[in-house]
């Protein structure tokens, strides 16, 4: 009998102890996802103007140049890089190159001269987002070229797998 | 005439077989007179006053669930920058307490990938405080200091960080996010 009390008041305690403890808590649960997409971005700052008008005699004309543009990039790609065409061909005897300065981990091509077909200008870019790297243009001419217009050249720049 | 000794023991048979049978047959006296009902007054033309004790009690409860799952892309950035972060309010969850002194705490199953970051902020019920907290394995209180209340979606918003250096992970990474409403 005396087990018998025993293993009931365990019981009832026990019981307790459940109850106290079970109230104390509710739960629940849910999924949650985090897709990260591929993000390329490119931006330029602001716009060029290059004139060629002197030269020293003997020589072509002097080169025109232009460092006052910028860009700016985020990629959380790898092996992305940046291309460069012009929407028109420049007049015979004229180049136009650009020298893109490149964020940390790439590799720039160093002045490449443009034209309607796309050139890497930065190759290697990957896991970076960095602002203010120069676009160093370079105009040049020769005597040959003659006098040419102002003219209105769009750049455009692609940042690409 | 019968011999003694047999008749003796006929009178035993007949004794044992009585006192089986008192044993064995439910009392004539207990079927006829069932006990008073507790507290019965039995007056003739009177009307009959019976009384019980009734207990009541309340234990604490504690309720809370979670509307629906939620996915969150990271798809844009500002050139410069690294990528925008996401919010979403979709989902919401419903709770009950009738405790005082309550808080929700929040957690993963497991962490995310270095880089991301996905941080809670819990619409609170009633004169609750809520905090946005970033989630990780380690539980972290989303609200507070709330209690003996009822709320129907409340708002669970989301946001999702990631760094530039996380690559893009296809489907996405999924964690299950535990909310427990407990003491405080």
């Amino acid at each position: 009998m005396q087990k018998l009390k025993a293993a009931a008041v365990a019981l009832v305690l026990f019981a307790g102890f459940s109850n106290a403890a079970m109230a104390q808590l509710a739960t629940d649960n849910h999924t949650v996802t985090v897709e990260v997409a591929a993000i390329s971005e490119i931006a330029i700052t602001g716009n060029a103007t290059l004139t060629i008008n002197s030269a020293t005699a003997g020589s072509n004309p002097d080169n025109a140049t232009d460092s006052s543009t910028s860009y700016a990039v985020t990629t959380n790609e790898s092996g992305v890089k940046i291309t460069a065409a012009t929407d028109v061909n420049m007049a015979s005897g004229v180049t136009l190159s650009v020298n893109a300065a490149a964020p940390t981990g790439a590799t720039s091509a160093g002045a490449t001269t443009l034209s309607t077909t796309a050139a890497d200008v930065v190759t290697g870019l990957g896991g970076v987002s960095e602002a203010g790297m120069s676009l160093g243009y370079t105009l040049a001419a020769t005597a040959a070229a003659g006098q040419v217009a102002s003219t209105a050249v769009t750049v455009t720049y692609t940042i690409t797998n | 005439m019968r011999n003694p000794r047999t008749n003796n023991v006929w009178t035993c048979v007949w004794v044992a077989l009585f006192l089986m049978s008192a044993a064995l047959l439910p009392s004539r006296s207990a079927a006829q007179n069932p006990p008073p009902l507790p507290d019965a007054i039995g007056l003739a033309g009177a009307a009959v006053s019976l009384s019980q004790s009734v207990t009541v009690s309340v234990q604490d409860i504690n309720e809370l669930a979670i509307s629906s799952d939620v996915l969150l892309t990271i798809t844009s950035a500002t050139p410069g920058s690294g990528p925008q972060a996401v919010i979403d309010g979709t989902a919401t969850y419903n709770l009950t307490t009738n405790g005082s002194n309550k808080k929700i705490v929040g957690s993963l199953d497991s962490n995310f990938a270095a880089g991301i970051t996905l941080k809670s902020l819990l619409q609170a019920p009633g004169a609750g405080t809520s905090t946005e907290q970033a989630l990780s394995d380690v539980a972290v209180d989303l609200v507070t200091g709330f209690g003996q209340v009822t709320g129907t979606d409340l708002t669970i918003t989301y946001t999702a960080e990631a760094t530039i250096d996380v690559a893009p992970n296809g489907s996405g990474e999924s964690r299950i996010v535990t909310l427990t409403l407990m003491d405080n």
